[in-house]
């Protein structure tokens, strides 16, 4: 990135195209950030300030409420708990599969590496419709509930069930995203690694491990992100209203409250929290994790 | 004890058409306690076979024994050898000391205690004790050298391997650390096979040097036994700097022709040069003299600055060609370039009748460029290698202590 | 050391003669320093074949990394290619309804259903729509956006989170965002052009068939720019100054410019970002299922929402399977060529 200004090309003269430059700018953010805006406060407004302002208004005095807010928590409480009941051992394990998977495609020489790396890698890119049907009848099969007599499956079986799927369907981004950082670790460290004396698994749990914190960060991001906004494999493999996690409380609540949009927004943010806040303070990982299929 | 072999050890990288010889037929013999330098441009096979004695390549055909056992199948961890990478390849996340410690920790039952007290030792020896709780990030690329060189040395392993450890390194630290090596190999004694580019590198360390040039080896033998002995011409071109001056001739009678160029091989005179081989059978030859080797004579100065008359590296008492030098080897010449080294100047010489050579001589000497000169080629320094073959046919004579004094 | 072989000045033929190659055999040619002491091996080279040690070395490197790679690979066997597998062999029977599917009976009789099946051929052609449509415009705005945040301005990582943040939301999420956006009455799509004096360009954005589509991918759009402008800034920071400056010289217009030096170096870009905007186009349920439930409409209905409706509503699981595979074609088909390329490029 160049230092000097003028190498890049002006776009009229030179303090108009700046100011021009920032207008666009500005008006982009507007672009992203109305709808979120306008959402949230709406979330504060009662009924009756939302039927009079306009969505982006902020909520004139008098109009300004928690209600909404209160009445999402109410209904979507379980669904976050199950989410994250949910969520965060699957991002866990998925990111732990895809370490241990791309260490064993990337730093270790084998023949043939190249070709079982693809089949990680389109793996990525499958429409999650075309396992759906066989995936219902494979939990119906396995049957949980019913081979283990643990009350603790009993009572959570369809979130461990659709903990098992996330893990399965998250290890190919993960490989993918761990594999591109392991190809940069020095091979040189890894033979002298192994002149001194270290097996493959201690090279993976003594250097490369250690190693992998900033990727793993990244990994465990986008995991997060993705596994907690997930509406289709949640409503295919939970039947159990107790089970259900907050995307699909989130969608139910849109059913009930139709016109309600104030109890809408408050319910779509309260969903949203966890992934905003994870967003927020770690945007940057965040970015990268996106950005890291390039 | 531990003697290192290489028995016709051959790498071949990829199959059928497509392979690569990366290492043909290579044999050598690294004693216990010797310090073997494996020298050649890049691309002649050294790493490859470094890495083959590591365990890191696997060995398409022959044998290394370390200390009598074969080592072909077994994995680098189990060969009882340390090494020292180019790029140091330290494990950038542990303080050095874990570093140090790391091969003891995997490679052996030691105790903490006796590990702790290795590591100190050895970081003692080659002070770095105060760089101990520091991260390789935190270090200057001369103490990353020396922690690399500490990790290898806290193994106490049988075999030292160095993939050219100093070429990282400014030339400053490179020569005191050059230094530093040796000496710290013959205090340790241990068996050590040295990768390098650099002629001087081989010169200055080695006990003996194995000589590479396209997977082959050239040579092996004592730095100056090459320097003054070389096997073949690709030896006598690469060891020394100024490079060794090359004309190619045909044989005529006794006399080496090139042209105008006529040098006659008088054995019947003064010292005969060594070896063998008829030179009657050979159609080509290559003449070879290093450039310390020729005379370089002012003719009638006039200027009054041929005060110290000195030819090549002889100091003669008067203005003729030096004693070793008849008329029949004396030529006349223009001087080109001169680079003054310091030490040494660096003369371009145009024969009148000839090639065009290069010749060193005392640095307090000042030869003009463009000075009329008479080059002198001493019977008794001058090589010839079969044109074809590269092969030495006869090599220069030297007085017999000298050989004897190459290592002190 | 000590030395067997003399070092004086020899005369004659002597087979210690620097003369000769030092290839095989005897360790004492050719050197000052012997290296034979008390036990005197003939060193005589005993070439063994190697080739099965070759095996061995490359099959043990295979089995030290299997237990890495072979845990998560079995799940992806399973699940990933496994599960396809089974979903191909379920669309080959007729099973609809409860009880389970005859694997006796096999035939593509689920295929030719589809292919007379209109609501399948709308579901196709809309998804074909979306695809081209919601790609073309994201990697647009993206590149866009792309070049704004290149001009070296202040504040450049917080403008970047902002139009990232849309892709940090679960789809439910900014599908009830839009729908309230799209509200004909009161919502700000048409407040905006009410307030802007543009009230006749007011539309029933989602029910109106003739607008679904278009909302839907600008929708869309709006989630996914903010990735593409993430590729691309990326892409775009890999070009060297240099290439603006020379090009500036030579008397390029800014529009010329970016035209026709920049914007074809940045194909890997395009082409990284199209494959994932066009894969997720295929699957993109959550955000219509949100919105319309199982049945979107004739014009807004897409491949996938259709076979939730076949397979999860109607209970017609072979048939759902079937417009799955369809699905799967068809992000075969363009990851497929994605792939090789990849493969042929290294840069796998």
């Amino acid at each position: 990135m160049s230092t000097d200004a003028t190498s890049r090309p002006s776009i009229a003269g030179v303090d108009v195209s700046r100011v021009a430059l920032y207008a666009a700018l500005l008006g982009m953010v507007a672009f992203y950030l109305a709808p979120l805006e306008s959402g949230l406060a709406t979330a504060f407004k009662t009924p009756a300030g939302f039927r009079t302002t306009t969505p982006f208004a902020l909520p004139p005095v008098g109009e300004f409420t928690v209600d909404a807010w209160g009445t999402a928590f109410d209904r979507l409480g379980t669904g976050l708990t199950n989410s994250a009941l949910m969520a965060v051992p699957a991002t866990v394990l998925s990111a732990l599969f895809g370490s241990l998977a791309a260490y064993g495609l990337t730093n270790l020489d084998w023949r043939g590496q190249v070709g079982v790396l693809m089949l990680f890698v389109a793996g990525v890119f499958i429409p999650y419709q075309a396992v759906l049907v066989p995936l219902t009848q494979f939990w119906s099969f396995v049957d949980l509930a019913g081979r283990l007599p643990i009350s603790a499956v009993d009572r959570y079986e369809g979130l461990i069930n659709l903990s098992i799927t996330h893990v399965a369907y998250g290890v190919p981004i993960c490989t993918v995203l761990f594999r591109s950082y392991y190809a940069t670790i020095d091979d040189e460290m890894l033979e002298a690694a192994r002149l001194d004396g270290a097996s493959a698994a201690t090279i993976y749990r003594r250097i490369v491990l250690p190693l992998s914190v900033p990727i793993f960060a990244v990994t465990l991001i986008y995991q997060f992100t993705q596994i907690w906004n997930d509406l289709l494999f949640a409503i295919v493999l939970v039947s159990d209203p107790s089970n259900q996690v907050v995307t699909v409380a989130l969608n139910q609540l849109q059913g009930s409250f139709v016109q309600q949009y104030n109890l809408q927004m408050a319910g779509a943010f309260v969903a949203a929290l966890p992934t905003l806040a994870v967003y927020v303070l770690f945007g940057e990982q965040f970015a990268k994790g996106v950005a890291g299929e390039t | 004890m531990a003697r290192l072999q290489l028995d016709s050890v051959q790498k071949r990288f990829g199959e059928g058409d497509d392979s690569v010889l990366a290492v043909d037929d290579l044999s050598v013999d690294v004693a216990d306690g010797e310090f073997l330098v494996l020298v050649g441009p890049s691309g002649c096979g050294k790493s490859t076979t470094l890495r083959m004695v590591a365990g890191l390549e696997t060995i398409t055909d022959g044998e290394v024994r370390l200390d009598g056992e074969v080592m072909n199948e077994r994995g680098p961890a189990e060969r009882d050898i340390a090494m020292v990478f180019q790029s140091y390849a330290l494990y950038p996340h542990m303080t050095v000391r874990n570093n140090m410690r790391f091969g003891l920790e995997e490679s052996t039952d030691l105790d903490d205690e006796t590990i702790d007290d290795r590591v100190e030792s050895t970081a003692e020896l080659l002070e770095i004790t105060d760089l101990l709780a520091r991260k390789p990030g935190a270090l200057s690329g001369g103490q990353r050298q020396r922690v690399a060189l500490g990790r290898a040395i806290v193994r106490e392993p049988k075999a030292f391997l160095m993939d050219e450890p100093l070429s990282n390194l400014d030339a400053k630290l490179r020569s005191q650390m050059r230094t530093e090596l040796q000496q710290l190999q013959a205090d340790l004694e241990t068996t050590t096979v040295y990768v390098t580019h650099d002629q001087t590198e081989a010169m200055t360390m080695a006990d003996r040097v194995a000589i590479l040039d396209g997977g082959e080896l050239q040579q092996v033998a004592t730095p100056l036994e090459a320097y003054h002995r070389p096997a073949n011409r690709f030896v006598a071109g690469f060891i020394g700097e100024p490079s060794m001056n090359f004309v190619d001739c045909s044989v005529a009678g006794e006399t080496l022709v090139a042209d105008d160029f006529a040098y006659p091989l008088d054995e019947a005179s003064d010292s005969v040069g060594e070896g063998v081989g008829s030179l009657d059978e050979t159609a080509g030859v290559t003449l070879g003299i290093r450039p310390e080797d020729v005379a370089v004579v002012e003719v009638d100065g006039g200027d009054g600055d041929s005060a110290a008359p000195t030819g090549g590296r002889r100091a003669v008492t008067d203005d003729s060609l030096p004693d070793d030098v008849d008329a029949s080897h004396a030529f006349a010449a223009t001087v080109g370039v001169v680079e003054p080294m310091g030490d040494e100047n660096v003369v371009h010489l145009a024969l009148d009748d000839g090639p065009e050579l290069v010749a060193t001589v005392d640095g307090l000497r000042r030869v003009r460029e463009g000075r009329r000169v008479t080059v002198g080629l001493p019977s008794n320094a001058i090589h010839v290698f079969d044109a074809e073959s590269g092969e030495a046919v006869r090599n220069r004579s030297l007085e017999a202590a000298a050989l004897d004094a190459a290592r002190v | 050391m000590s030395s067997p072989s003399s070092v004086a000045p020899r005369r004659g033929a002597s087979d210690d003669a620097p003369n000769e190659r030092d290839d095989s055999e005897s360790a004492t040619r050719t050197d000052g320093g012997a290296v034979v002491d008390g036990t005197d091996e003939p060193a005589v080279a005993t070439g063994r074949s190697a080739s099965s040690w070759l095996t061995r070395v490359r099959r043990s490197s295979l089995l030290e990394s299997l237990p890495f790679w072979g845990p998560p690979g079995l799940l992806v066997v399973f699940f990933v290619y496994g599960a396809i597998a089974w979903n191909f062999v379920i669309s080959l029977t007729g099973w609809e309804g409860l009880g389970s599917p005859d694997y006796g009976s096999l035939s593509a009789e689920m295929y030719t259903r589809l292919l007379a099946d209109p609501s399948f051929h709308a579901a196709f052609r809309n998804t074909l729509v979306l695809l081209v449509a919601f790609t073309a415009l994201s990697l647009a705005v993206g590149l866009l956006v792309a070049i704004l945040l290149d001009q070296q301005i202040r504040f450049e990582n917080t403008v970047r989170t902002i139009y990232l943040l849309p892709m940090s939301l679960s789809f439910v999420v900014t599908a009830i965002f839009w729908s309230w956006m799209y509200n004909p009455r009161i919502g700000l799509v048409n407040e905006l052009l009410r307030s802007l004096g543009l009230g006749g360009l007011t539309q029933a954005w989602l029910s109106d068939p003739q607008f679904t589509l278009a909302a839907i991918v600008f929708a869309l759009m709006w989630q996914f720019s903010g990735y593409c402008m993430v590729v691309y800034l990326a892409g775009l920071r890999a070009i060297p100054d240099a290439q603006y400056e020379a090009a500036r010289i030579d008397g390029a217009s800014t529009i010329r410019l970016y035209w026709r030096v920049i914007v074809p170096q940045l194909r890997a870009s395009t082409m990284s970002a199209a494959v994932v905007l066009v894969v997720f186009a295929l699957k993109a349920f959550d955000f219509l299922f949100v919105l319309f439930g199982v049945n979107p409409g004739a014009s807004a209905d897409i491949l996938s929402v259709m076979m939730y409706r076949v397979a999860f509503d109607r209970i017609q699981w072979a048939y759902g399977s079937a417009v799955a595979m369809v699905l799967f074609a068809m992000a075969l088909g363009v990851i497929g060529p994605y792939l090789f390329v990849q493969y042929r490029r290294g840069e796998l």
